[in-house]
């Protein structure tokens, strides 16, 4: 059932993108080949369909720890650590703000976006987007911590990297009560 | 230590750290100015042009960093994003204004009645385009940047030219070594050291081996641009590989093989009439079919992106949320959009020959066109690197031609207005790209572009007007036969004639679009766009791309995304930028060169 719809649907396409390419004959708007082209073209439709179908039935489906990366569990767990450099930001050097900064985002807010496909899967279109916004600002926020740090401007990193953090707490929110809503 | 708060360090710097500066402005404006004017005698004489940012980023560096001694990352993106963005909107002037000019001049000396049009409606229609082309940006930044999270792989160049600055000395290495070697290849390129007729011609290496046949495209561009930009996007680049494949090895030899193409084609021209006559225009459909698509297909995010914007101002205002705070609010992207249709009607009917039904319709068509064509070259540029410019100008005439009753002038105001749009659209997000990864905040970003972007399309239309008059008699000083033979307009110049003679592929559009769209409906985010590129772009460049995708894909494999994040990457925009300045320095020097001779 996985790769009817996937198959349907890109030679659907093959076949309608092969019909349509034959020029029409002197004085017709048309190529002699369009019924080709309709064929194909109701074969990619009817994949599509199936396509999406499955698609929406392995997002409901429990991801595999050993070898997805869930992006929801990356936010639960990037709580903490942020929190905790929001108390220690003020004892570091520029550098070390950097350094910091980079493994935030390299262990948790970078992975989360790469897999941001899953979070719009499983919250749905609009409080998946919704969360996605908040977590960009975030990130936003974090890559500005990082260069104030870098340009010499400390006092600007500890100015916005709250904010950065408090991003982050609100799209755990806003995950939190579409977890609720769902129960 | 004794423990500070925060906050309270905060509240006594945080004004100086430097953003939005004097210093910023007035040397983007500079910058842009010469970049504006360089580029606009480097398009008509070589039928291409530069974005800019990268030249305007380095120099940057070299003053806000160098000589000020206080310039910061994002005050060098402020002054990039206002570089580029008078540098664009001449670009979209400077591919379709001297058409106009040309085939006036033409239709004359062949005896016909000339084109009767008057600047100023260009004009307004320049500024509206310019205008637009920022408004659009507002909703497609949380969409392409927050959402889709395009690569836009010259904007991450720029990035990690900028931040080579603040500290990444080891990228900055890497980013020096990418530098030259995609220099010295490109010098070699110009110079044609290498050419050899037949094999290695005009920066393509021909791999047929005599073996195999044209119609399977068998070139590949030797761009390290191009390379660079498939290596940046891996995996996600791979469908616009697809869609060359798909095109030249299963419908190019399906053509030849069923009896397809006319037998007084010789078997050498066979790949140039399979690509103009099938699929270029296909690939054209396809791109907008995708495109529309894909706003069906996204748009409850793109409502819940543009509810977001109308929520942050409240939100902030009241001390909530600071999300979106720092946004252009939603009534900008309104008002903005009221002033274009309104610039678009006053254009109209400054048009001699157009009237008042005429006027409204190109108004709110060309309005609505101008946003779906500039949300198609935003994700084709945010996914490839590579802007359909000329393939949207050619759609935009064409479908002005025919609701202004083959109105030339009238299209042309059209035309120019969606040209300058869609360059500025692109240009701004791959600045916008730059500015997330940086930290900027897109408000100031967005308010410096609308400020001086009307800057770029006064001046080029001056230059044009200006070169064009320097010829023998006050006309000709570009065209065919000239040392300015404006290869771009010249082309649109053929488009136009080929429609007033009623030869548009109208079937090939209608048909590509339903394949985009249902391309478009796939579970794969941008496939319409990416396979419609593909089709509409020669295979030599699909295929150098395709071979980056692949090769980045291994090689994160083997070695990790750590790898590729921090090595491939810097290495990967050093190619980039390496090849856009030694041939913007080769470009200036061929002009150079002409003039003493």
């Amino acid at each position: 059932m996985k790769i009817i719809g996937p198959s349907l649907f890109f030679l659907g396409i093959l076949v309608a993108i092969s019909g349509s390419a034959k020029l029409p004959a002197a004085g017709a708007t048309y190529p002699d080949t369009a019924a080709i082209f309709v064929a194909g073209m109701i074969l990619a439709i009817v994949g599509t369909v199936l396509w999406r179908k499955t698609v929406a039935q392995m997002a409901n489906e429990e991801l595999d720890p050993n070898k997805d990366t869930d992006a929801l569990q990356l936010l639960r767990e990037l709580s903490a650590p942020a929190q905790d450099l929001r108390h220690a930001i003020t004892e570091l050097t520029p550098d070390k703000i950097c350094e910091n900064v980079d493994l935030l985002l390299e262990s948790y807010v970078l992975p989360f976006a790469e897999n941001r496909q899953q979070v719009l899967n499983r919250l749905g279109m609009n409080t998946g987007a919704e969360l996605l916004v908040t977590m960009a600002y975030g990130e936003r926020m974090l890559n500005r911590t990082w260069s104030a740090a870098a340009d010499g401007y400390p006092h600007e990193a500890l100015a916005v990297y709250p904010d950065a953090v408090d991003a982050f707490q609100e799209a755990l929110a806003i995950l939190q009560r579409a977890e609720e809503a769902a129960r | 230590m004794k423990e500070v708060h925060p906050k309270k360090v905060a509240t006594a710097f945080t004004g100086q750290y430097r953003e939005l500066t004097f210093a910023a402005v007035f040397l983007g404006i500079l910058q842009g100015v010469v970049l504006n004017l360089a580029f606009v005698y480097a398009a008509l004489k070589l039928g291409f042009s530069i974005g800019g940012s990268t030249v305007a980023s380095i120099m940057g560096y070299a003053l806000l960093k160098g000589v000020l001694k206080k310039g910061t990352s994002i005050e060098n993106n402020i002054n990039q994003t206002i570089a580029s963005g008078i540098n664009t909107a001449g670009t979209g002037i400077v591919f379709t204004l001297p058409a106009l000019f040309m085939l006036d001049a033409k239709w004359r000396a062949e005896g016909l009645p000339g084109i009767e049009f008057s600047p100023w409606p260009l004009l307004v229609g320049g500024l509206a385009g310019a205008i637009l082309g920022v408004v659009l940006i507002i909703p497609l930044r949380k969409q392409m940047i927050d959402l889709d999270r395009l690569r836009f792989p010259s904007g991450v160049a720029v990035t990690t030219i900028i931040r080579s600055g603040s500290g990444g000395i080891a990228k900055a290495k890497l980013l020096g070594i990418g530098f030259l070697i995609s220099a010295v290849w490109k010098l070699i390129m110009v110079t044609h050291l290498l050419d050899q007729k037949g094999i290695l011609e005009h920066e393509e290496l021909n791999i047929s081996l005599g073996i195999i046949p044209d119609y399977l495209a068998p070139v590949i561009s030797l761009s390290l641009m191009n390379l660079a930009a498939g290596l940046l996007a891996g995996r996600g680049g791979l469908p616009f590989f697809a869609g060359g494949v798909i095109a030249w090895w299963v419908i190019s030899p399906t053509a030849v093989m069923s009896g397809w193409i006319p037998t007084e084609v010789e078997s050498t021209a066979m790949s140039g009439f399979i690509y103009s006559k099938m699929l270029r225009p296909l690939g054209i459909g396809a791109l907008i079919g995708g495109a529309l698509m894909g706003v069906v297909v996204s748009f409850p995010a793109i409502k819940s992106a543009i509810r977001s914007l109308a929520n942050a101002a409240k939100t902030a205002q009241a001390g909530g949320s600071k999300v979106g705070s720092d946004e252009m609010p939603l009534w900008v992207l309104i008002a903005g959009s009221i002033a274009a249709v309104v610039l678009f009607f006053v254009a109209s009917m400054l048009t001699p020959g157009v009237s008042l039904a005429q006027a409204l319709l190109s108004a709110v068509v060309g309005t609505v066109w101008l946003g779906l064509a500039g949300l198609i070259v935003a994700q084709a540029t945010g996914m490839t690197d590579i802007s359909p410019m000329s393939g949207m100008a050619l759609i935009s005439v064409t479908l002005m031609m025919f609701l202004l009753n083959g109105n030339i002038a009238g299209a042309m105001v059209v035309g120019i207005a969606v040209c300058v749009a869609i360059g500025q659209g692109a240009d701004m997000m791959q600045d916008l790209k730059t500015g997330f990864m940086l930290g900027g905040r897109p408000v100031k970003q967005q308010l410096v572009q609308f400020c001086v972007t009307w800057i770029g399309a006064v001046l080029a239309m001056g230059a044009i007007y200006v070169l064009w008059k320097n010829g023998p008699g006050g006309q000709g000083g570009f065209g065919e036969g000239s040392a300015l033979p404006a290869p771009q307009a010249g082309a649109l110049m053929g488009i136009i004639d080929a429609v007033k003679s009623g030869n548009v592929p109208l079937d090939k559009y209608l048909m590509g679009g339903a394949v985009g769209a249902v391309l478009g409906a796939a579970p794969l985010a941008g496939l319409g766009v990416l396979v419609g590129l593909a089709m509409y772009l020669p295979f030599s460049i699909t295929l150098g791309y395709g071979i980056g995708c692949l090769a980045q894909m291994q090689m994160q494999k083997k070695y990790g995304a750590a790898f590729c994040e921090h090595k491939l990457v810097p290495l990967a925009a050093g190619l980039i930028v390496g090849e856009a300045l030694t041939g913007m320095g080769h470009a200036a020097f061929e002009i150079v060169q002409s003039m003493g001779g």
